[in-house]
This record gives structure tokens, sequence and C-alpha cells, in this order.
């Protein structure tokens, strides 16, 4: 059945989650190569003239977000699953 | 009520359909379901545009089929997402779910098609019944208690909707649904925008969303997340474009959306959260108001009914095949339940706007807009949005639910899913997989032509154009269309309006450059790499997070102990006046009642017997056997009957 040898491939590739890890690491600083040397020439913003500034600005938006929801704002929003008595 | 040819009303059949399936054996529905959509489909396909069902109902003219560009984009998307929603539900042993979802389905359309607003509010509140059903046909505690929650909210929405165009009637005396300009709008406009903004899920008002979509049943909730808020975002391009207020409203709907879902565990009140952050672009769209913010909000209207079903349909086959769709219980299960995890991916990466995806072409159109027509911030805050999109529900989402650094889950007992689950879910990511690498075959539904030269979504002032439409309507001779193409350059100018030619033409964008690839590319693979090295704090945790609906439950106890409290202080005052008049009232009627019982009733009765038992000992005396006896008696009773008759007389 295809449903169970896809399975069973997908089983196999999380013992080489390192394989996986170095090809998104190798797309990335590619992709980052090309954002370096290929210039914007219609810029939305006065720093984004190198495309490689959506790289940074997507890794430091991420890291700021989680940080601050995960630990400054869920600790106040976040109650138990049955605050409110009726809903699981 | 006059008919044509070009023009058949789809609700009609999903009406009909709904009505037939009352009486109908369980074998013979199943497939009739399937009619509904295919025949949408059919009309849709073959519509002419211009103006069809006039009726004439106490003293109103209401008008069923206003079939223009805008109207046909989002009926285009329905009829699919009908039929891809209904082949997911076509295992169902009830009926009352296809039914609920027919007649939900019929007010969709209907909503799109009405002319005038009186026709709009009865379709929109057959959808707020009808969705309601898919709520409580869930059949739990809590999906009963957020189905009264959800339809109480609605009924609030329809009601400011209501009290809008009565008092707009009561003003302009018409209830033609058509474009308000921000400058001259009233009081009754700003209570219609209200109303479309509960149904469109604008935060302060988007709560009902999160709280109901995680308790609808696993087929309902697919078609909720297909239609309300769709709807709602048609009549707003329909009849709001160029506020103001809607493009702020709209970025902040996209950044509170995703802020929530960021820190949420259960999977399916993310992608509820998901859908308030989605729908915030295309009112951002709106609001911006130029051609191609508002062929970006149609766009990513489309895009979004289509990845947003197939999510909520992988969410919704863990749910069914694992009995939860909580984070914290899930992990494991990629090699499992294969397909179903493939099947997520894409729509996943669609609505993250991943390049090859349906999100890349719409959601960069309206961002391209944004920032093109200077409003930067606005840009910036999608582009922000973006990012949390694709952390939340691109990535964390599928992550936890597949994969969580778990072992492979081996020992869970998974229910078997059936195929047409598989084939809606199939049908789903293909096309958001084609739209995603051919757009043409969506941006050639987009209602709002480019005028003049400027392209790119800022039109010059092309003033008025008469144009003649109506291809294949000969027949009834052409229909004379005014397609005003009025500056669309941002804030403070008249809106665009749709095309009334249904045909295709340039929109004045291109997706696929290396430019919108490569931004793409670099923002969601950094933004994937940010969360690897976040992946020790982003775990889920079991829990339930502060929304505003924790305001309305507390306004509905307010309410609740406004009404409770005089009663109660009534009931409390009632009580002692009882206990100490009424109860001794009663003692003495008892005290007095008992009195009568024993001397009067039983003395009665008792002398009664007495009085019996001595005439019977009297007249047993009397039966002496002796006729002397009987003499003097006789003679005794004549003289007192003497001396009655002579006392009488």
């Amino acid at each position: 059945m295809k449903e169970s040898r896809l399975g069973n491939w997908l089983e196999w590739q999380t013992t080489k989650t390192k394989v996986w890890l170095y090809l998104l690491y190798g797309v990335l600083a590619a992709l980052a190569m090309w954002g370096v040397v290929y210039e914007n020439h219609a810029p939305h913003f006065s720093i984004d003239k190198r495309y490689i500034f959506w790289a940074g600005f997507g890794w430091v938006c991420a890291v700021v977000m989680i940080f601050v929801l995960k630990k400054i704002v869920f600790p106040i929003l976040g109650k138990s699953e049955d605050f409110y008595g009726d809903d699981k | 009520m006059a008919m044509t040819s070009s023009f058949f009303h789809p609700s009609l059949a999903f009406i009909a359909v709904a009505l037939l399936m009352f009486p109908m054996p369980a074998r013979t529905w199943r497939w009739l379901i399937l009619v509904p959509p295919l025949i949408a489909i059919a009309a849709v396909l073959n519509m002419d545009p211009g103006e069809f069902w006039h009726l004439t109902y106490l003293g109103v003219d209401m008008t069923f089929g206003r079939v223009d560009k805008l109207s046909v984009i989002f009926a285009h998307v329905f009829a699919i997402q009908s039929l891809i929603g209904f082949i997911f539900a076509l295992h169902l042993k009830s009926k009352y779910q296809h039914i609920a979802a027919s007649l939900y389905i019929a007010g969709g359309f209907g909503c799109v098609f009405a002319g005038d607003y009186l026709t709009l509010f009865i379709f929109w509140e057959l959808m707020s019944v009808a969705s309601t059903f898919l709520v409580w046909l869930n059949d739990t505690p809590s999906s009963t208690r957020a189905g009264f929650r959800y339809f109480a909210f609605h009924t609030l929405g329809g009601l400011l909707l209501l009290a809008g165009l009565l008092l707009r009637f009561g003003e302009l005396k018409t209830f033609g649904f058509t474009y308000i300009d921000p400058g001259t709008a009233n009081y009754y406009d700003l209570l219609i925008l209200a109303g479309f903004c509960v149904n469109a899920a604008v935060v302060p008002l988007h709560a009902w969303l999160p709280d109901a979509y995680p308790e609808g049943t696993v087929t309902g909730s697919v078609f909720m997340s297909a239609f309300t808020t769709k709807t709602a975002v048609y009549v707003l391009a329909r009849a709001f474009a160029g506020w103001e207020i809607l493009a702020v409203a709209g970025v902040c709907m996209a950044l509170y959306g995703v802020f929530y879902a960021t820190i949420e565990n259960n999977a399916r009140r993310i992608l509820s959260y998901h859908i308030v952050s989605q729908v915030g672009y295309m009112v951002a769209g709106i609001g911006i108001g130029t051609v191609m913010t508002l062929n970006g909000a149609c766009a990513h209207a489309y895009a979004h009914i289509l990845y947003k079903g197939l999510l909520f349909m992988s969410v919704g086959t863990i749910l069914y095949a694992c009995g939860t769709a909580k984070l914290t219980e899930l992990g494991g299960l990629a090699s499992r339940i294969p397909w179903v995890m493939i099947c997520y991916v894409v729509a996943g990466l669609s609505i993250s706007g991943m390049p090859l995806f349906n999100g890349f072409v719409s959601k960069t159109m309206t961002i391209a807009g944004a920032a093109e027509s200077h409003h930067t911030w606005l840009a910036l805050g999608m582009e922000i949005a973006a990012v949390g999109t694709f952390i939340s529900v691109g990535i964390k989402l599928p992550y936890f639910a597949f994969w969580g650094g778990k072992p492979v889950d081996k020992v869970r007992e998974i229910r078997p899913i059936p195929w047409n689950m598989y084939l809606a879910m199939a049908m789903g990511a293909s096309l958001c997989f084609l739209q995603g690498i051919q757009p043409d075959l969506l941006y050639s539904l987009l209602p709002y032509e480019v005028m003049g030269a400027a392209g790119h979504g800022v039109a010059e002032v092309a003033g008025h154009a008469v144009a003649t439409v109506g291809h294949g309507a000969a027949s009834a001779g052409h229909v004379v269309a005014e397609v005003g193409h009025a500056a669309a350059t941002g804030f403070g100018q008249a809106a665009p309006l749709p095309s009334h030619d249904l045909g295709g033409f340039d929109v004045g964008y291109e997706a696929w450059t290396s430019g919108h690839f490569l931004s793409s590319a670099l923002l969601l693979g950094f933004t994937g790499l940010a969360f690897y090295h976040m992946r020790k704090i982003i775990p889920p945790h079991p829990s339930r997070n502060l929304d505003f609906d924790y305001l309305y439950r507390l306004g509905g106890n307010l309410v609740k102990w406004i009404v409770c409290a005089p009663l109660a202080a009534i009931d409390g005052v009632w009580t002692s006046v009882y206990r100490t008049v009424g109860l001794r009232l009663m003692l003495v009627v008892a005290f007095v009642s008992g009195l009568f019982d024993r001397k009067v009733i039983d003395g009665i009765l008792d002398n009664g017997a007495l009085g019996v038992r001595g005439i019977g000992f009297v007249t047993a005396r009397a039966q002496t056997g002796r006729l002397q006896d009987y003499l003097a008696f006789a003679v005794i009773m004549g003289l007192c009957i003497f001396a009655l008759i002579w006392f009488m007389a």
C-alpha cells in the first residue's frame, strides 16, 4: 500500500535529521547569496535595496515574536483549559 | 419574478435539496448532496452580467441576481468549495448536517448576488441560523454553549445591519446595496458597517470565531471557514472600499490573529485565529482601496477559501482519526497518516505565501499594492503578519501535530479515514498548487480593471466610461452598464468599481518575478531558521488564552445578573412576607378549616349517622306488630297534620 510505503520512508527520514538540517542551511545560504548580489530596483523602504534585507527581517521578527509572545504575553493570557468551566 | 435563461440562482438548488432531504431515505440523499454544487458551478460559469430575478414584496423592489465580476469571483470559489466540502462530508450518516450546510451555502450565494439590502439581510440571517446548527450538531455540551454564544453575537450583528438598512431606507427611500462614499457617510452607514464587521471578525468583534469554529462538527467547520467571513469581505468590497478605518483595522486583524495563533494549543483554534489574520489582509486591501489592493483582497479571498478549507479538512481529519486536535496530545503521526500530513503541508505553505502555492500569488499582491500606494507601515505590518503566519500555522502546527520531537506513535489507535475525505483534500491541495504555478487561473477572475498607463494598481483618472457588455445576452439586447473607473490612489478618492465584463483582463501585477520570489523565499526561509533556533521556547502548553470572548462572557453574566438580581430581591421579600403574614394566615385558615371540619362537617356526618341509627332504632321499636299501636300512631299523625294545617291556616 502506497500510504504505508510513504509512511515507512518518512519514518526512515527521522533518523536523518542532520542531513535535512544541512540541506536547509545549504538552501538558505544559496538564497542569502542571491539576496546579497541581486538588487531591488524599486525598494518600498529605504533599507530593502538588497533582497537580503528580507532574510534579516524574517529572522528578527520571528525571534522577537516568539520570545515576547511565549515569555511575556502567554503567562498573562494563558489560563487553564477549563477556565470557563465549560470548554474542554 | 422575472427569469431569464442567462441566470440561475445557485441558492435555489441548495435550498431545494435541503428541503428534499428531510423525507428521503439515506441511500438517496447521500449522493444528492453533490448535485447543488455541480449546478452552482455550471450556473456560475454560464452567467451573464446584469440584474436578474426582481421581485416586488410589500412594495419593496428586491433583486436576487446582481451579476458583475465582483459577485462572480466570490460565487465561483463558493461553488468549488461547496463541492469539495460536500465530498469531504460524503461519509456522514446524519442528514441534518447536510441540510444545515446546504442552507448555509444558499445563504452565502444569496448574499453575493443580492442587489439590495433587504435581500442581503434575508440571506445574511439564513447563514447565521444555519451555521449555528453546524456548531450545535457537534452535539457536545461545549458546542451547545458555544453555539448559543455564536448565535447571540451574530444576532447582534444582524440587528446592527437591520437598524442601519432601515434607518437608511427612512432617510434615502432606497434599499439599494451600492458603494458608500466615506466622505458623505451617515450614522446608518456606520451601523451597516458595524454589522458587516461582526461577520468579518474585525477585532474586537472577532471573538465569536475562535470561540465557535473549534466547536463545530469536523465537516461543518470546513464550510464555516469558507463562507461567513468571505461573504463579509464581499459586502465590504461592494460598499466600503477605500474606507481608511478598514485599512488600519485589517492590519490589526492580521497581526492580532497570528499573535494568538502562536500561543494557542488547539489546532482548530489556531486555524480560527488565522482566519481573523488572513481576513485582515483582505479588509486592509479593501480599506486601502486601490485597484491593486482590491484585486489583491479578492484574489486572497479566493485563495484563502481553498487553503483554509484544506487546513480545516486536514486538521478535521486528525480530529476524526485521533480523537483530539490539541497539539500537546499529538505528535509522531507523520508516518501513520502521511497523506494527511502532505495535504496539510500544502495548505500550510499556501497560507504562508510560499512560492509555488496560491497564497504567494494573492498575498504578495495585497502587500505590494499597499506599498506601492505609499502605505508603508500597513505593508510592513502585513509582512510581520506573514512571518507570524509561517511560524504558527506553517511550521508550529504541523511540527507538533506530526513530529513534535516524539518517536513514531505506534500505540495510538487511528480510526480509518474514509476515501472521500482523502479525495476532497487532494482536490483542495491540487487547486492550491495549480493556482500557485499558474496565477492567471486566479487573476483572470479579478474584478477591478486597471485603467490608464500607471499600472500596478495606481490608476489614472479615467472618468466614467460607458461600455457595452453582456455577451450572450443578444436576445435581450445589449446590457449597457456604467463601468466607472475613477481614480484609485488611496484614501480620499472614489474607489474603483468592479467590471461588468466577465472576461479576463490584465490586472497589472506579475507574481512570478525574481524579486517577489526571492523576497518571499528569504522572508519565510529565515523565519523557519528562527523557529529552529527558538524550538525550546515555542512548544505548546495545554491552556485557554484570554481573548475578547472573556469580556462578552462577562457581559453576558452581567446581563444575567441584571435580570436575576431584582427577581432574587423580589423573591426574598416575598418569602419574608409569606413567612410572616402568609404562613400565619394559612395557619389561621387551617385552624378554622380544621374546626369547621371537626365541628360542622364531622358534626353533620356524625349526627347524621347517629340520626340514621336513632331512626332505625325508633322505627324498629315502632314495628311492634300490634294493631292498636299502629292505630294510635295513625291518630297521632293525623292530629299532628290537623294541628299543622290549622296552625298554617
